[in-house]
């Protein structure tokens, strides 16, 4: 199991990692997500032991490593421009880190073959690794991770390098390696992709700002995100400014509404979440509705995806909807959606 | 399949003593590695020195400035210092001249042939002086081609033509050094020129002489003053040509501080001369330094502007001067004493015979003090490979600790400065200082040649490997460290394969500058075992054909291993690479 415990890190003045504590278990993928520059590569750096961290600890399997040097952790971590050896041909770069190991040659080929195997790049051995392909230098980097082993693999955006195309085929192939690879290694991936993270992930560690805003399941954090950042950064919908008068229903610049919310929700002032798919069926008299000038229409494959203006107040605030195409008007066209209930969430705001 | 657990030791627990050495977890400790360049310098070169303060400020002991003052208050002194400045001047002005239409030519435009033309300007700067002095000797001097041509076609009894022995000869001499500094240094600034501004001015009106005047030279400015900054330092510090070319009759500090301690043997007096020309060499490389410093900072030389002009085909009569000047600069000035040189050691009493040739395997003396000259070439090559050897042991371990962040790396750095700015007779006579006694009577020690080398050619090495070791991706070494590679391996399996190049590059400089090498060697050198160029200055110096045939022939065979060794590093180092 590895335990990261309230690790800091800061450079200069600048805090990279802010007392970030998660725990992985062996064969469980867990995600950190974020935008750029939240610091989840620099909290690969200090897991791997790259950086030393300010404060806090990095345990595996109760002892501390902090002393241990990055070397002599056992820990694999492929780097997102890859840093393939390229003095080395692919089978040298694979067979690196079992050398370091001491392993016996015959039992590197063996080792080697295995891992270039498990990637798809059979036969690549003698290939100078800077003739390849990214898609097949990412894969060498990931067989090059893989084979000593490792009891802990991070990945810092894996995918990042490649097209959209590419990518979408790889998330699934990855998904599929880190499962049926031997040894089971606790996996650790870092994306700012929401996509990737939930294709792969048990579980999702949401970063922002070097905070650590929530960790759970793709389920929990899709059902109760705890904030209005993580809300958002899922792209689970539109916010709204609210303040909630009691147990089910809060005070809107539209009047009050009825809403779900979590159980574990608490304070009074912070937004509603107004879910994509929260546009009612059908049109009650009562009930939460909003009113607006389309500005944007997006015909997918679900329905269409409006873009809705409600201008109140002098802010201006646009709400995604998904409505079904014969109740989706024209750009320009004022339209009035009644919400469901079920589908707005409060979330209460933190200090 | 479990790896090793943590081990005993924590890093925590070394204490604030790290932080000053240490600059990132994947490095080898930066202090024992430090250890060895500083103790070299601190031994080799802080020692010397101290013994040349010693001498000139303490002669009996005691704090004694009298006979400081003394060699102070001599009018000789001063013109001494006066006529080092003056030839320096002239020369830095010549040179100058001479290679801007040169750099015009590199910077602006393209023609088949430019790489080699760039290459040829730069066989001069590192021939050996002696060769220099030797080449001119064949060209220009009284038993050169020239006059020898001229007497027999005109039939004249005294040599018509005088240049040899005059402060023009020591001008050209400088000339065919440091034309290549102004050629490539200012050239390559010129060619990262962003050409934006250029074309600017020019729509708004200014006609290009106004536009070079006023966009260009401001521009150029921070690396034409560099150079001619570095030009100057090297005019004064100049030794085998103002020996040679110039002759008895001029004294720069640093032939009068050789002639002192070699002719008159008056220590003190050379150790003064040598305090001085120290302050002004120092203060020059600081200078120097400084210029350098402040055009990083401003990012003009890192060509940091982005745009770079696409160099154009030779057109137009400007560009073709430039190159028709720039030839017969190369062919010309730098080509005729070397083509002269290696024409006139081949011509025998008889015609063309390779007398000379054969001349130097012989001890025609047959006495002790004598060795065939043969062996002084076996002699130099001995030391020259024992030189880039110590080189590169000092120069690796200093290259990496200053190629990564943190304190140490600026420290070694600027302590680097301090031999680039010491002119190799002063260290010459550092080393007769210090070494003379037990129980560090090293004075005759064989090794102690190639360790001065060392340290005159240890700021090159350095400067060599360091940006090569800077090249090497931070990444990669993470990506070893975390594949179970220790400090040691990652140097081992990483960093040495990429600079593999450089250190090569770096054995090659200097492993030429210790062939070379006359200024330090002259005060040093046992007649049983002289170095090429000593023995060359010694038979350069005695008159007979004969041995004049062999100081040519000696000559040629030390241009062409030098040519060797250039041609080595020309062809495995990149295209504008600081020199």
């Amino acid at each position: 199991m590895l335990d990261v415990v309230d690790v800091r890190k800061r450079f200069e003045s600048k805090v990279a990692v802010d007392a970030v504590s998660l725990s992985v278990a062996p064969g469980e993928i867990m995600a950190v997500l974020g935008p750029s520059g939240c610091g989840k590569s620099t909290l690969l750096s200090l897991i791997a032991g790259l950086e030393k961290p300010d404060a806090g600890d990095v345990r595996w399997a109760g002892e501390s490593l902090l002393a241990t040097p990055t070397h002599q952790r056992g820990f694999g971590l492929m780097f997102q421009d890859y840093a393939l050896f390229p003095h080395r041909d692919v089978f040298a770069n694979v067979a690196f880190g079992l050398r370091m190991q001491g392993l016996a040659t015959e039992s590197i080929r063996e080792r080697v073959g295995a891992a270039l195997e498990m990637v798809g790049l059979s036969g690549y051995g003698r290939r100078s690794v800077t003739t390849l392909s990214g898609g097949e230098q990412q894969r060498v980097a990931l067989a090059r991770a893989l084979a000593p082993r490792p009891r802990v693999l991070m990945l810092d955006e894996p995918l990042g390098a490649l097209d959209r195309a590419l990518r979408e085929q790889l998330v699934e192939e990855l998904g599929r390696i880190l499962h049926s690879w031997e040894g089971r290694p606790a996996v650790l991936y870092v994306t700012h992709d929401q996509a990737e993270a939930f294709a792969l992930a048990d579980r999702v560690a949401v970063m922002r700002a070097g905070l650590l805003e929530q960790i759970g399941t793709p389920d929990v954090l899709v059902q109760g995100p705890v904030n209005a950042f993580v809300a958002d950064f899922l792209g689970l919908g539109a916010l709204v400014p609210a303040r909630r008068l009691s147990g089910n229903t809060a005070e809107t610049p539209w009047g009050p509404w009825p809403l779900t919310s979590p159980a574990n929700a608490q304070g009074t002032l912070g937004h509603i979440l107004i879910r994509l798919d929260a546009a009612a069926g059908s049109a009650p008299v009562e009930g939460p509705r909003l009113t607006g000038k389309v500005v944007g229409r997006l015909p997918q494959s679900l329905g269409v995806r409006v873009l809705l203006d409600l201008g109140t107040q002098g802010e201006s605030i646009t709400v995604p909807l998904i409505l079904r195409s014969e109740h989706a008007p024209a750009v320009g066209q004022s339209l009035t959606v009644a919400l469901n209930p079920e589908r707005l969430t409060f979330i209460a705001a933190t200090s | 399949m479990t790896l090793a657990g943590p081990r005993g030791e924590g890093r925590s627990a070394r204490g604030e003593r790290d932080r000053v050495f240490r600059s990132s977890l994947l490095a080898l400790r930066s202090s024992p590695l430090l250890l060895t360049p500083l103790l070299f310098l601190a031994v080799f070169y802080a020692w010397p020195l101290g013994a040349i303060l010693a001498r000139s400020l303490a002669p009996e002991g005691g704090l004694d400035l009298g006979p400081g003052l003394a060699v102070l208050g001599r009018a000789s002194t001063w013109s001494v210092i006066g006529f080092t400045l003056w030839q320096a001047a002239l020369s830095t002005i010549a040179t100058v001249l001479v290679g801007l239409p040169g750099a015009y030519l590199i910077g602006r435009y393209d023609f088949p042939g430019k790489r080699w033309l760039r290459a040829l300007s730069g066989v001069p700067f590192v021939l050996p002086t002696l060769v220099v002095g030797a080449g001119f000797s064949a060209l220009l001097g009284d038993r050169g081609v020239v006059n020898q041509a001229l007497m027999s076609w005109f039939g004249l009894e005294a040599p018509p033509v005088q240049v040899l022995g005059s402060l023009s000869a020591i001008v050209l001499g400088h000339v065919f050094y440091n034309t290549t500094l102004i050629i490539r240094l200012v050239g390559d600034a010129w060619a990262r020129l962003d050409p934006r501004p250029l074309a600017a001015a020019r729509t708004l009106g200014a006609s290009p002489i106004r536009a070079f005047v006023e966009v260009t030279l401001p521009l150029l400015a921070p690396s034409l003053s560099m150079a001619t900054l570095l030009v100057f330092t090297f005019d004064v510090a100049s030794f085998g040509v103002i020996l040679i070319l110039g002759g008895p009759r001029f004294a720069t500090l640093e032939t009068e501080i050789y002639r002192q301690a070699m002719n008159l043997f008056n220590l003190p007096s050379a150790a003064v001369l040598t305090l001085i020309q120290l302050v002004l060499t120092l203060g020059l490389a600081l200078a120097y330094n400084g210029l350098a410093s402040a055009a990083a900072r401003r990012g003009l030389n890192t060509g940091a502007t982005g745009a770079r002009p696409r160099p154009r085909p030779v057109r137009g009569p400007m560009a073709w001067a430039a190159l028709g000047f720039t030839l017969i600069v190369v062919i010309g000035l730098m080509g005729a004493p070397l083509l002269a040189l290696v024409g006139r050691s081949l011509i025998g009493s008889e015609g063309l015979s390779l007398a000379a040739y054969a001349e130097l395997f012989v001890n025609r003396r047959a006495s002790a003090f004598y060795v065939a000259p043969f062996q002084a070439l076996l002699n130099s090559l001995g030391i020259a490979g024992v030189t880039a050897l110590i080189a590169l042991a000092l120069g690796l371990p200093a290259a990496y600790v200053i190629s990564r962040p943190g304190r140490a790396a600026r420290m070694l750095d600027a302590a680097l400065l301090l031999p680039l700015g010491t002119s190799a007779v002063s260290l010459g006579l550092g080393y007769l200082l210090a070494f003379s006694r037990a129980p560090v009577a090293w004075r005759s020690e064989p090794w102690l040649l190639p360790v001065a080398h060392a340290l005159i050619a240890f700021p090159f090495t350095v400067r060599s490997l360091v940006p090569a070791w800077q090249g090497v991706r931070a990444r990669l070494r993470q990506a070893a460290a975390v594949l179970g590679a220790n400090p040691w391996a990652v140097v081992r399996e990483i960093d040495l394969p990429l600079i593999s190049r450089a250190v090569i590059v770096a054995g090659a400089f200097a492993f030429a500058i210790s062939l070379g090498e006359f200024g330090a060697t002259a005060l040093l050198t046992r007649p049983e075992f002289p170095t090429l160029p000593v023995a060359i200055f010694n038979y350069l110096g005695q008159p007979g054909a004969l041995n004049y045939g062999q100081a040519l022939a000696m000559s040629t065979i030390l241009m062409l291993v030098c040519a060797l060794a250039i041609v080595v590093i020309e062809g495995l180092e990149p295209e504008d690479a600081d020199v």
